[in-house]
């Protein structure tokens, strides 16, 4: 049976770990490479590089990024932030990434996502849904959350979908950031929405929050602020998570 | 008895130009090998070992993998060790059905099918190798952790495999082996600890 997923992430800029944890061992708190490497070692399953910048200049740093993090690191990673065109995404691939995330671009033209899929097969496309609580429902919003966009979430998701993502990371604004759990009414419409696996983002606070996610049907819960800031160890969240039922990759050493 | 040497010597990558080659070379660096990536079948005639690696859809993976069929040939009669990676070790097989049937390169008995809608498709995770039989690059019963990312798999006859997944209810074979011929399906350059002890393996074959 396939574990369930704990995923980390990391925002960068110019190539440059923003809030980034301090490991003990790290020579560079900054270092996207140190900070990698270190959350490999702590079990995570799956890292996530998100480009906070995604500016123009940007795109150029993070392709290097990429590069350096593939060389080093010995577990699955996706990066988005930025990806505007399949020019875009297959630069990503090909420096070594193994999946791309594609957010407000994949709105403004849907096509993108099928042509990246083709490019590199649905299991490497990933498309990121951030959503806010809508009188029965959910918007999505684009733009890093700033504009409406009239899409609602549910729908969206399943033509993201049909179009080729091979995953949904699903984050609900209203949660992110608060630390009282992930948005679970959100999650279970969209998990019976997708046949694919879904990522729920934000508002981890406990270990439990993680188990209730899975519980939810997320395949993997992905966190930044509580690893950053060490709220919770990883090792913690995986412990509590097979404690409540769920197969977990735990004995790594 | 394997010498630092012999470990060392040539293993060439092929290059498809297709998905995540960095990660492949490095993970053998780090596994102690040498590898060198090729894009030229001749290469092959002197490599020590072959390791095809890929990520694309079936179709793609063969438009470019078919000149190099071959040489390939010629290293597996040499007894040279080959290991298929993913979609490197799906284009070893007879035939596969994505985008339409398409003809393989045909070194392995099998077809690559897409997962039933029944499972959550793609597969994608990490999971326990489950061993079927011993194999050079599983000796342990207990075969350690796989990272998975896959939306086919191969449909290969018991006497090939050597380790499975379960999805659900559907068996995946994990790792396939004919004489010096190796297929994963899953990436060992991506499966940490445990990945890297495969690779050692193979790269004393």
């Amino acid at each position: 049976m396939l574990t369930r997923r704990i995923i980390h992430c990391l925002d960068v800029k110019d190539a440059r770990v923003v809030k980034g944890v301090q490991f003990a061992a790290l020579r560079d708190a900054g270092d996207p490479v140190e900070q990698a490497k270190a959350y490999g070692a702590a079990g995570a399953d799956e890292l996530c590089f998100l480009d906070i910048a995604a500016s123009l200049e940007s795109r150029g740093t993070l392709a290097q990024l990429v590069e350096q993090v593939a060389l080093e690191l010995s577990i699955p990673f996706a990066v988005g932030g930025g990806v505007r065109s399949v020019a875009d995404a297959e630069k990503l691939l090909r420096c070594g990434a193994d999946k791309v995330s594609m957010n407000s671009a994949a709105i403004n033209d849907p096509a993108l996502i099928t042509a990246v899929a083709r490019l590199a097969g649905s299991q490497s496309v990933l498309v990121a849904i951030d959503v806010r609580a809508r009188g029965p429902g959910w918007e999505v919003r684009s733009h890093g959350g700033t504009r409406k966009t009239g899409l609602d979430a549910i729908d969206w998701a399943r033509e993201a979908v049909d179009r080729g993502a091979g995953e949904i990371l699903l984050t609900s604004m209203d949660h992110d950031g608060v630390g009282r759990g992930f948005a679970l009414e959100l999650l279970r419409a969209v998990c019976a929405a997708v046949p694919v696996p879904v990522i729920a983002s934000g508002g981890a606070g406990t270990p439990g929050h993680f188990a209730d996610a899975f519980e939810a049907g997320a395949a993997a819960a992905l966190a930044a602020s509580v690893f950053h800031f060490g709220t919770l160890t990883i090792a913690a969240v995986k412990q509590c998570c097979a404690e409540r039922g769920f197969p977990m990759r735990i004995d790594t050493l | 008895m394997i010498t630092a040497g012999l470990t060392a010597a040539r293993t060439s990558v092929i290059d498809l130009g297709l998905g995540n080659l960095g990660s492949v070379l490095q993970a053998l660096r780090r596994a102690g090998g040498e590898p060198e990536l090729t894009s030229d079948p001749a290469e092959l005639a002197t490599a020590r070992r072959i390791v095809l690696p890929g990520v694309a859809a079936f179709g793609l993976g063969m438009e470019r993998a078919a000149r190099f069929r071959e040489a390939l040939a010629q290293a597996l009669s040499r007894s040279v060790p080959v290991l298929g990676i993913c979609l490197g070790m799906q284009i070893l097989f007879e035939e596969g059905d994505e985008d339409g049937t398409r003809p393989g390169l045909g070194f392995l008995p099998g077809r690559v099918t897409r997962l039933p809608a029944s499972v959550q498709v793609p597969h994608i995770g990490w999971q326990k190798l489950e061993r079927t039989a011993p194999s050079p690059l599983l000796p342990e019963p207990l075969a350690g952790w796989a990272y998975f990312a896959n939306s086919y798999r191969c449909e290969a006859p018991a006497e090939i495999v050597r380790a499975v997944v379960h999805h659900g209810s559907v068996p995946i074979a994990a790792l396939v082996q004919r004489g010096t011929l190796f297929g994963v399906q899953h990436h060992p350059e991506k499966s940490a600890r445990d990945g890297e002890a495969l690779l050692r393996r193979f790269l004393a074959q």
